[in-house]
């Protein structure tokens, strides 16, 4: 798209030669509109600064109008592409007779709820002690598709009617009103002059012809348009949580912790009882957790734990009274798909004994819940794990504050929390946009984790989920598409460098 | 997580103006949450079912800020028989209660069912492990029976006089016993506590029964606690003794024996030992002892005056197992933010595990062709499989919904629920995916290559597989015509590397893409690597 600057009148570029040459060519002495004018080759937004150029050039006479025209908004698109609120909402009571606005709420994005059941109030249908009813078909139903067929029809260009423009002018985003100039052009006597005159002798293309010949030497090179508009490319690149867990892991390993290895399928022995986590913890119930059959079941790893884990679970250690129930070897035998990466932590520091260590993961684990705006069945969960002499509350606090400054968040606060396998037990609280979200847990093993399994030291451990510090990072508002993604998303996430 | 709930004026008004204040600033002590609205929501960790209620909590509250003393209080025993046959145990093995006596309980009913109703839930397991029953001790009349008895045969009426008939009726239709109807298994026999009169007190653990409901004229109480497991029904009988304690009764605990009386009353009170280097090696600093001694009173522990050997700890802290459990709460009396970081040795050298080298190799070539990532679920959805061989060797025995119902054996069918889900986008579309498939119940990982455009050819993609297992085999690749679940017979078959099959290529059957909602032609390859 070589296009010169159009400096003096007479150094016309080509666009600019081309609509002097259409104007003259389909005058016949009237008025043009600026959008008739077709020059094989150049885009309309060429065309468009071309005529500019001609126009403050003094070659084409102009005369021009002001007229309105409508768009979508961003609200508009994704009404388009998702639904409209107040029809999602409809909808989600229609089916099932009735809903609450709780229900609403966690079965979808807040704002949009309170936007469908305002409109919905001004069609004249209002929630009666919270609860939205639709028992039955409505004159609604038609009411959204004429609503949604406004949608469509701006989107394809056309004049909204007024009944649309009622319906739309005043909601937020939904629709943009512009005013634009509209151009009507005449080709005046300069013009036809200087058509006359202009010859393109200047190179645009430097061709490998003129290079070898030597021909490059007498050439004038046209400039160019160094901002002139270009086809948008895209190139590939890595999935954003694949990028964001090499960014993780680097952090770790930045700051000496080694990746450790570990598996999707575990026993609950492993998962569970390992990490002393009663039996009949509701964490273990099958609304919590998904149990898995095999028919060819992988063998128990380090089965000697199993007796070790009876008597923890059973009487203890010295010191700790334990659970003070009796433990169930078949339960502990049950094959489940992880629920943490604290099942690798615990394992790998059974395998690796005396030696301190500070190891890592950033892996699957898998969660018995429903999947919604909010939440997945199955996440990454980060992993981290400092044993050594010196792991307490202090260097705990350290671990964490460095961690998170490197994750981008430079104030936390420790809050007291609970996990059955750490005591004390941490979650971290960071701050985003000046409001305070808890983004992680953190502990020291419990006793009854440790030294049992002859780890003589103590242990920090702390974790979160990669799939929420996603969300931050690229400012998600539904969990779900991080899988089940948009590959313009994939495309174009900001990176941050 | 648990949540007790009650109105802002009701909390106002029983315990003060400035209660909500100061449980949000006691919830960054202790670890909950508090939630302010025309009903204040206290949410908790499960691990502190003393305080699962308004007024426990206030008790909780006023001895952490000084007002009031921490104390253990001493339950004296009684000999009460209640006399349990073999085959009760058999279903509820374990009975315990109390009686407390002291002023008319009145409005303080409401909370004192609220935290029954709490206990039942956490320890109790929705009352599989434990249930409680509160009785008016004026309307009954000791010694008790627990019995097995024939359900058509035993009549009483409930507790709220929905239902008045056999204990079979009532099971059939009170509203708790459709809920709990299922912790009685066996519905031949059920068990049953009544009174010397064979007044029936309650059906454990399902209802109560009308003769000993208890009002809020009520000032003499009986309580039973039945269960399969001693240790929780202790921790309950504590809760709720405390609760009475701290409301002005005098509790009595019921024992059948000395061992019984022991395994109780040792649990109430019990010293924990902690030493100075325990406290260290926990916390990362010295603490002195007079200022330890301080926090664990504000904590609700009761200290021996001289020295600090060992700290008492109340019966209903039935979370308490050891020491890290006391000096979490010396941390959290000692607050966290006071805690200085301390940066660790850290004398270690990282180290990350080998395969993912090889896994970035992989994916720097695959963008480097054009490829763009994806990343799909592993439990999947059992409607992309439809007719297809699983070769997981694992299923889920519980799945949520069909959507998540499957372990990935492989990656292609995610890939091409990808495409549909893209297929208003603009094409080609050129995408894999590197992630660890189940087959035969084994973890590899694998990778998966696919591209959709109008003109999209075996060729196409062939060429782009060639050219990637060129750069990581040394021996050369080549296709074996075979015939490959969703590919098009004579366009498909097995990629191997010198003999050694490693994967599966071919243009996706129409048939396949239809299901797939798609209206271009894709090609697709996977196959596992070093």
């Amino acid at each position: 798209m070589d296009q010169n600057e159009p400096g003096t009148e007479e150094d016309l570029s080509p666009q600019e030669l081309a609509v002097l040459r259409f104007l003259a060519e389909n005058e016949e002495g009237k008025m043009i509109p600026e959008d008739t004018i077709v020059v094989p080759g150049y885009s309309t937004q060429s065309i468009r600064s071309a005529v500019s150029w001609v126009i403050k050039k003094g070659f084409v006479d102009p005369e021009s109008s002001e007229v309105l025209i409508y768009t979508l908004g961003e609200e508009g698109l994704r009404s388009l592409k998702d639904g409209l609120p107040e029809d999602l909402v409809y909808k989600y009571a229609r089916k099932n007779g009735q809903v609450s606005l709780s229900e609403l709420n966690n079965a979808m994005p807040a704002d949009l709820v309170k936007i469908g059941i305002t409109q919905l109030a001004k069609l004249g249908l209002r929630p009666s002690e919270g609860i939205l009813k639709v028992d039955r078909e409505t004159e609604l139903e038609d009411e959204m598709q004429r609503r949604l067929q406004c949608l469509r029809s701006i989107m394809d260009g056309n004049t909204p009617s007024s009944y649309c423009l009622e319906v739309f002018k005043k909601r937020g985003d939904m629709i943009v009103e512009r005013k634009i100039q509209k151009r009507k052009l005449r080709i005046n006597s300069r013009g036809r002059l200087i058509l006359e005159k202009s010859a393109d002798d200047a190179v645009g293309q430097l061709t490998p012809e003129m290079i070898t010949s030597g021909a490059w030497k007498n050439a004038r090179f046209r400039k160019y348009d160094l901002n002139l508009s270009t086809e948008n490319v895209s190139g590939s690149f890595l999935h954003p949580l694949s990028y964001l867990r090499e960014e993780v892991a680097r952090i770790f390993l930045d700051m000496g912790f080694s990746e450790m290895r570990g598996h999707f399928i575990e026993y609950s022995g492993w998962n569970m009882d390992a990490l002393f986590i009663p039996q009949d913890h509701p964490a273990r119930d099958m609304q919590d957790t998904f149990y898995i059959e095999s028919d060819a079941p992988p063998e128990f790893e380090d089965q000697e734990i199993l007796p070790i884990l009876k008597k923890v679970h059973e009487k203890g250690i010295r010191g700790y009274t334990g659970w003070g129930y009796r433990w169930s070897e078949s339960e502990a035998k049950k094959l489940l798909l992880r629920t943490h990466t604290t099942v690798s932590t615990i394992r790998n520091l059974y395998h690796i004994g005396k030696a301190p260590a500070a190891i890592f993961s950033i892996d699957r684990v898998f969660r018995h819940e429903s999947v919604d705006w909010k939440h997945l069945a199955e996440l990454h969960q980060i992993e981290g794990a400092y044993y050594a002499e010196d792991a307490n509350l202090s260097t705990l606090k350290w671990l964490m504050e460095e961690f998170y400054s490197r994750l981008g968040f430079s104030r936390i606060r420790l809050i007291p929390s609970y996990y059955p396998y750490t005591e004390p037990s941490m979650d971290v609280v960071v701050e985003i946009n000046g409001k305070e979200v808890e983004l992680g847990g953190s502990g020291i093993f419990r006793p009854e984790v440790l030294k049992p399994l002859g780890l003589d030291k103590p242990a920090i451990a702390w974790g979160m989920g990669l799939e929420r510090l996603a969300m931050i990072y690229y400012n998600l508002n539904d969990i779900r598409g991080i899988y089940q993604s948009d590959i313009n998303w994939l495309k174009s996430f900001k990176l941050r460098i | 997580m648990v949540v007790i709930k009650d109105s802002g004026s009701y909390i106002e008004s029983t315990y003060g103006k400035d209660f909500v204040k100061e449980i949000k600033d006691f919830a960054s002590v202790i670890g909950f949450s508090v939630e302010e609205g025309d009903e204040i929501k206290v949410e908790f960790n499960p691990d502190r079912p003393d305080l699962f209620s308004f007024l426990m909590l206030e008790k909780a509250l006023r001895i952490y800020n000084g007002v009031i003393k921490a104390e253990i209080p001493v339950f004296p025993f009684v000999r009460t028989k209640i006399s349990v046959d073999p085959e009760t145990r058999k279903v509820r093995n374990k009975i315990g209660g109390f009686y407390a006596v002291g002023p008319v309980i009145g409005k303080k009913l409401s909370p004192l069912i609220d935290y029954q109703e709490k206990l039942h839930s956490s320890i109790g397991r929705d009352r599989k492990k434990v249930s409680i029953g509160i009785h008016d001790l004026d309307k009954i009349f000791p010694p008790f029976s627990f019995q097995m008895v024939n359900p058509g045969e035993v009549f009483f009426e409930t507790y709220d006089s929905i239902v008045s008939g056999t204990a079979s009726e009532i099971l059939e239709k009170h509203p708790k016993a459709v809920e709990y109807g299922y912790l009685i298994p066996d519905r031949g026999r059920v068990p049953v506590l009544s009174d010397s009169k064979g007044q029936v007190l309650s059906m454990p653990p399902i209802i109560n029964g009308k003769a000993s409901v208890v009002t809020e004229k009520t000032s003499r109480f009986f309580v039973d606690i039945t269960g399969i497991d001693s240790a929780s029904i202790r921790a309950c009988l504590f809760c709720l003794s405390y609760m009475f304690h701290y409301m002005g009764y005098s509790v009595s605990i019921i024992s059948e024996d000395d061992k019984e009386e022991q395994f109780i009353s040792s649990y109430n009170g019990r010293s924990i030992v902690i030493t100075d280097g325990e406290v260290r090696k926990i916390i990362g600093t010295r603490i002195d002892r007079s200022e330890m001694a301080e926090i664990f009173r504000r904590m609700g522990y009761a200290i021996p005056e001289i020295g600090m050997k060992g700290i008492s700890v109340p019966g209903n802290r039935v979370d308490v197992m050891g020491p890290a459990d006391v000096i979490e709460d010396l941390a959290k009396g000692l607050r966290y933010e006071k805690i200085a970081p301390a940066r660790p040795a850290l004398a270690v050298i990282g180290k990350e595990l080998p395969e993912r080298k090889g896994q970035r190799d992989l994916r720097e070539l695959l963008i480097g062709s054009g490829f763009q990532e994806i990343m799909s679920y592993v439990v999947t959805s059992s409607k992309l499989y439809g007719e297809t061989p699983y070769n997981g060797g694992a299923t889920v025995s519980n799945p949520k919904s069909l959507d998540f119902s499957i372990i990935r054996d492989r990656l292609y069918l995610n890939m091409l629920d990808f495409l549909r889900l893209n297929r208003s986008n603009s094409l080609p579309q050129k995408v894999f995916e590197i992630g660890d498939v189940i087959i035969e119940g084994k973890q590899v990982p694998h990778v998966a290559v696919g591209v959709i455009h109008s003109k999209a050819s075996y060729s196409e993609l062939y060429s782009y597989v060639r050219y990637i297992l060129s750069r990581i085999y040394e021996d050369t690749c080549s296709v074996e015509i075979a015939e490959i679940n969703h590919m098009i017979p004579g366009r498909s078959g097995s990629i191997k590397v010198g003999t050694r099959p490693i994967g599966v290529i071919g243009e996706i059957k129409p048939e396949t893409l239809v299901k797939f909602d798609l209206q271009n032609p894709v090609v697709m390859a996977e196959f596992s690597f070093p």
